[in-house]
């Protein structure tokens, strides 16, 4: 079974232990939700997200090869807690932004739903993700 | 020969000096015991046997029988997640759990407060057994101190969980001991044998740090909240009735 590495960020002196930033989904499963045989890309304009425990959600706007508008949800699997912690607030994502979701797992149920450990706006900086930089 | 006599003497006095020094580091109540107050970063264990040689350290392979063997090769969560359903996380999962835990410590309980879905648990530091005669989600504890080491011994419980986020199983028949070791001002050692004689042949040990986090308060965690994967259904409650590979009446 595959699960996500523990990251931990640089101590900030020898007395303090590394606060883990932990981008694997404590809370359940991934493997049993999200088929993590298989990857996808994502990138959409993002319409919503829920900042809520268990954990975030994001909803976004994907335009296809067809040129229609598939809409999508995606989990990273951390909470607020944890970004709060970490220096993020929720106003640090901008409804509207272009986001980009790599090495995506696709849901089960085979609905529009994924999971990733990381999200990205269009230039690569990564979002929710690690200690926010001040 | 007195200047091996003296080398030793001074790497004796220089241990000593340390030993004192951690044990002097360790704040205590004015009872005398060590003060596991506080708010604690935990490593998150998703496997209890491996190790990350830094804050975690399992024993590599389970020792398991072959009704546990059966039980871990059968597990699969997309066909019932307990915790994905925010059902009590049991025991060992909620001290797996990466999101931080709060101690309160007096001369008489001890407190642990769980981040992680607002859990709380409360000890009585008496020595005495407060089973309340129902197995539950994270059994009954009967505490003691060896030394500045409190143990904390845990059974009756109501086999409804798993050990960690991987799915090793536990029986209603587990016995969980474990052993808080404050090491100085800002660690802990938490040691955890596992005793489970129905899914392993023997007992094993998981051992990982605790970091104090004195810049951190608790924030409130609803897993209910939110939880899409419960409600649009990609997530089901367990099917307990095929949950053990075992008839508990031929363990009583």
């Amino acid at each position: 079974m595959k699960y996500n590495k523990l990251k931990m960020t640089a101590c900030a002196a020898a007395a303090l232990a590394c606060l883990p930033l932990l981008q694997a989904n404590a809370h359940h499963s991934i493997a049993g939700e999200f088929d993590q045989e298989v990857t996808i890309q994502l990138k959409g304009v993002l319409t919503a997200f829920d900042w809520a425990n268990p954990h975030l959600w994001y909803y976004f706007d994907v335009t296809n090869a067809n040129g229609q508008v598939e809409k999508w949800q995606c989990t990273t699997g951390t909470n607020p807690n944890r970004l709060l912690r970490a220096g993020w607030k929720k106003e640090d994502l901008v409804i509207g932004s272009v986001v980009v979701f790599d090495n995506a797992n696709p849901a089960r149920d085979s609905s529009n739903t994924c999971y990733t450990p990381n999200i990205a706006l269009e230039d690569g900086t990564r979002i929710f993700s690690g200690r926010r930089e001040q | 020969m007195k200047f091996c006599k003296a080398k030793l003497a001074g790497a004796l006095l220089l241990a000593f000096t340390f030993a004192a020094h951690a044990a002097n580091d360790v704040p205590r109540l004015s009872n005398g015991k060590p003060d596991l107050n506080g708010i604690w970063a935990r490593p998150y264990v998703p496997d209890m046997a491996r190790s990350n040689d830094r804050n975690q350290f399992g024993p590599g392979e389970l020792p398991f029988s072959a009704l546990g063997r059966e039980n871990f090769e059968n597990y699969n969560a997309s066909e019932g997640d307990y915790t994905g359903s925010c059902m009590p996380f049991g025991l060992m999962r909620a001290m797996n759990s990466p999101d931080p835990i709060q101690f309160m410590q007096t001369d008489t309980h001890f407190a642990l407060l769980y981040e992680q879905n607002t859990w709380f648990k409360v000890i009585n530091l008496d020595g005495e057994d407060h089973d309340p005669g129902i197995p539950t989600w994270f059994g009954s504890t009967v505490a003691d101190w060896e030394g500045d080491t409190l143990v904390l011994t845990t059974s009756n419980f109501n086999g409804k969980t798993r050990l960690d986020t991987l799915g090793h199983p536990h029986s209603h028949k587990l016995t969980v001991i474990e052993k808080y070791t404050r090491r100085d001002a800002t660690t802990m050692d938490y040691e955890v044998t596992v005793d489970d004689p129905i899914y392993y042949t023997e007992p094993f040990t998981n051992r990982r740090v605790f970091t104090l986090q004195e810049d951190f308060e608790l924030i409130e965690y609803s897993c209910e909240e939110n939880n899409k994967s419960l409600f649009e259904g990609r997530i089901n409650p367990p099917d307990y009735d095929n949950w053990h590979n075992y008839d508990p009446a031929d363990y009583e």
